[in-house]
């Protein structure tokens, strides 16, 4: 299963989703773990929509994050992605290691 | 810690509100001024000029006439019928003012002819108050909206200066679209200003409502009470009944409003207002406060 979390600096949960620079994908069954740049964080309205689709294409069943808008969560629930809270700033290791 | 202020509708006195909370933390505090539609931040605090730089729109999408080949394929791929073609139908356009720049078109474009561009669509600046504080502020030129892209680089502008425990007051655009959503994410805590009226509380309330979906604090501070009780209790109620604390309650007084002209917040007004949102003020930031120790 695939784990996705957005971060900014790629090492810590960044506290924002469609905006955050950049989204780790972590595969539970290679312990794979890749950093993505957001390539919607310059898009003037909807970077949680395309950020929760862009998800959603690189296989992500999960999301993690601190905190989702709403438009994002009826993206990423429509997509069939799960979604869980964990708190902004967390180690991505930390959070994956937890999933 | 981040404490956006934010009321579903303008003219709630949230910019004011705002103001007055910079002005009670003092010159550590952050203020970023998202309601760039009306960005009276830097009058209400008499600001000084500091830095400014260009803020870039975009991309937003155009077709080159020279690479078009009409073949029209573009158009049905428009959502929002944003393209346009003349009688011969020779060459195809995008008219501006409809296309909502989501790039869909150009996956459909055999030629590439259809390409992103960026443009200067406003200032990003930051400034000096005189009471000390920093603000963050963005002036658009006209024609162009508050995006969510343009918040977020003001908060992140914010967060940058921010030298780790600054209080950051971030003044919410109106309304509950993409911009809104852009100023409560990352927040601590939500304050909501609520203009003691019908459409004040409904307005309060559907933002509430998505803030409490962001699964964030709401605090509240009822604005121009005194004016109508019946209307005063019906919020009192409401806010209970969302179990949302009221922080205070500021009755309506001509002279909030004289206040603004001088280097002065609604903190400084002599009189029962003043106390009360002086009061108000203080009741937010020892909240802040038990939410920054636990
Ligand atoms: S970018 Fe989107 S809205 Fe604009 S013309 Fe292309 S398809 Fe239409
Ligand atoms: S798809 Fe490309 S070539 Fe065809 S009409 Fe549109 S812009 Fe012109």
């Amino acid at each position: 299963m695939k784990l996705g979390i957005p971060t900014d600096d790629g090492k810590t949960v960044s506290g924002i989703f469609g905006r955050a620079n950049s989204f780790a994908v972590y595969d539970t069954d290679t312990a794979e773990l890749i950093v993505l740049a957001n390539e919607g964080i310059g898009a003037e309205h909807g970077a949680g929509t395309g950020a929760a689709s862009f998800l959603a294409e690189q296989g992500v069943s999960k999301v993690l994050a601190p905190e989702l808008g709403p438009k994002a969560l009826s993206a990423l629930s429509s997509a069939g992605v799960a979604v869980a809270r964990v708190e902004a700033g967390t180690k991505i290791l930390e959070v994956v290691r937890r999933a | 810690m981040t404490i956006t202020v934010a009321s579903g509708k303008g003219g709630a006195g949230k910019t004011s509100l705002a103001a007055a909370l910079a002005a009670s933390v003092g010159s550590s505090c952050i203020v970023a001024d998202c309601d760039v539609d009306a960005a009276n931040g830097a009058i209400a605090l008499h600001a000084r000029l500091r830095e400014s730089g260009p803020y870039f729109a975009g991309p937003g999408y155009r077709i080159e006439p020279s690479l078009c080949i009409g073949c029209g394929r573009c158009m049905p791929a428009c959502r929002f019928n944003a393209i346009r073609t003349d009688k011969t139908r020779r060459t195809y356009l995008i008219a501006e003012e409809l296309c909502e720049r989501c790039g869909a078109c150009t996956d459909h474009c055999p030629v590439d002819a259809i390409q992103g561009f960026t443009k200067e669509a406003g200032r990003l600046s930051v400034s000096d108050c005189p009471l000390g504080m920093t603000l963050i502020h963005a002036e658009l030129v006209p024609g162009e909206d508050t995006s969510g892209k343009l918040v977020n680089q003001v908060r992140r502008r914010a967060d940058t200066i921010n030298p780790g425990n600054a209080i950051i007051i971030v003044d919410a655009p109106p309304g509950i679209g993409c911009p809104v959503i852009a100023s409560l994410s990352g927040a601590d805590i939500v304050l909501l200003v609520v203009d003691s009226t019908i459409s004040g509380l409904r307005d309060s309330l559907r933002l509430s409502e998505l803030a409490a979906g962001m699964d964030k604090r709401i605090i509240a501070i009822i604005n121009k009470t005194g004016l109508d009780e019946e209307i005063d209790n019906k919020i009192r109620v409401a806010m209970t009944q969302s179990s949302i604390p009221v922080m205070g309650e500021i009755p309506f007084d001509p002279l909030l409003r004289s206040v603004e002209e001088k280097d002065l917040t609604w903190i400084d007004v002599a009189g029962e207002a003043g106390l009360k949102a002086k009061a108000a003020v203080r009741a937010v930031l020892e909240y802040a406060q038990m939410q920054m120790i636990y």
